[in-house]
């Protein structure tokens, strides 16, 4: 029998043939150093090929997946959430507001004279210009919007409606910006 | 029915049990992820493609059937997508199947092999030369290399994988075969 090709080797290997095939060439390959040797050749390849390399994946497919399918806030309760948080400090800012207009924290802070104090009422007054600067952002858009569409809302729920919608905006920033600029630099 | 251990965890992940996803993402990343890498070489969008798989395949997991095994399911999913991205990025990898990266590859190892031979190399270098002569393949051999012993398909299941007969999938195992034994011969790793 002459020497046999690639096909019959690795047919034989694969274990394809039927066992007339088989037994004719497994008493070729016993008798034939060639073939015997093109055998060694295609098992060794075989062999290797079914105990693939795996390199290990990285993490950052797990954490991407995991986040996308199953972030810790559902993206309607996250904003609920900063919406009750904006109002609720609102309500804070106004009153500390009143409180500031009235000077009554100020006037407390003042009767005392240490260092400690007057930073305090530095703080305090600080906070009452950056309120009253608002307030009047609140009442000029308010004034706006009763002469252009003769409504008045007024400037508390002006104030409230903006809040919201700032934090509504940063929120939107926030997550379709910053997780992506996360995401790509977990991918890297 | 009795279901496997994949099969029960899909179970617990349809009745909304995050745990079970993550116990069946950790098993199948590894080999995912390598399979993708293998096609496509290219890391970054290897991640983005093994993410891609995770998710669709758990937004998907409701039209499982049970009957079927989970993985040959999955591998079906994670080739389609492999397939679609190599459609749409065709010429980046054509020209990565060039003979300048098959030798260049192939010639990393020349320096251990000549002065060695096989036999003396280590299991685990061999084993990198190999893969590393597969990575080096056209794709059309490439792809039923890898889904037959990466993914470890039977020759039907790639034949109805990839719509080709039978028989070409057989052929083209072979000559993905012979051509990885030409290198080795070529580099005298047979020695």
């Amino acid at each position: 029998m002459k020497c046999l090709n690639n096909k019959q080797i690795n047919d034989y290997m694969e274990k394809t043939l039927n066992s007339m095939e088989y037994s004719l060439i497994r008493d070729h390959i016993l008798s034939c150093g060639k073939c015997r040797e093109s055998l060694k050749h295609y098992e060794l390849i075989e062999n290797n090929l079914k105990e693939p390399e795996l390199k290990e994946a990285p993490a950052a497919i797990e954490q991407f997946v995991m986040r996308k399918l199953f972030p810790r806030f559902s993206h309607v309760a996250s904003l609920i959430t900063l919406i009750a948080a904006s109002f609720m400090l609102l309500i804070v800012g106004i009153y500390i507001y009143f409180d500031f207009a009235n000077d009554s924290m100020i006037k407390a802070f003042h009767l005392t004279k240490d260092n400690a104090t007057s930073i305090i009422s530095s703080i305090v007054k600080f906070v009452s210009v950056v309120f009253s600067g608002l307030l009047a952002i609140f009442k000029a858009i308010n004034a706006l919007l009763e002469a252009l569409l003769n409504v008045h809302i007024g400037v508390e729920i002006t104030g409230t409606f903006f809040a919201i919608l700032l934090i509504t905006i940063s929120y939107l920033i926030y997550n379709k910006l910053f997780l992506k600029l996360k995401d790509s630099r977990q991918n890297k | 029915m009795k279901l496997d251990e994949d099969q029960s965890l899909i179970k617990d992940i349809l009745k909304g049990d995050k745990r079970s996803f993550e116990k069946l993402m950790k098993k199948y990343n590894r080999r995912i992820y390598n399979f993708i890498y293998r096609m496509i070489r290219d890391e970054e969008s290897s991640i983005e493609l093994s993410q891609e798989f995770f998710i669709k395949i758990y937004t998907v997991m409701y039209k499982y059937n049970f009957q079927y095994k989970f993985s040959t399911w999955a591998y079906r999913i994670c080739y389609n997508l492999v397939i679609d991205h190599i459609r749409k990025n065709q010429v980046q990898i054509d020209s990565l199947d060039g003979k300048d990266i098959k030798q260049k590859q192939i010639l990393d190892h020349t320096g251990t092999q000549l002065k060695d031979g096989y036999h003396n190399l280590e299991k685990e270098e061999i084993k990198t030369i190999v893969w590393d002569v597969v990575d080096t393949i056209p794709v059309k051999y490439r792809e039923l290399i890898l889904l037959r012993y990466m993914q470890g398909l039977k020759y039907d299941e790639i034949a109805e994988f990839t719509g080709l007969p039978v028989g070409t999938v057989k052929n083209r195992i072979f000559k993905a075969k012979e051509i990885l034994k030409m290198e080795m011969v070529k580099n005298e790793m047979f020695k």
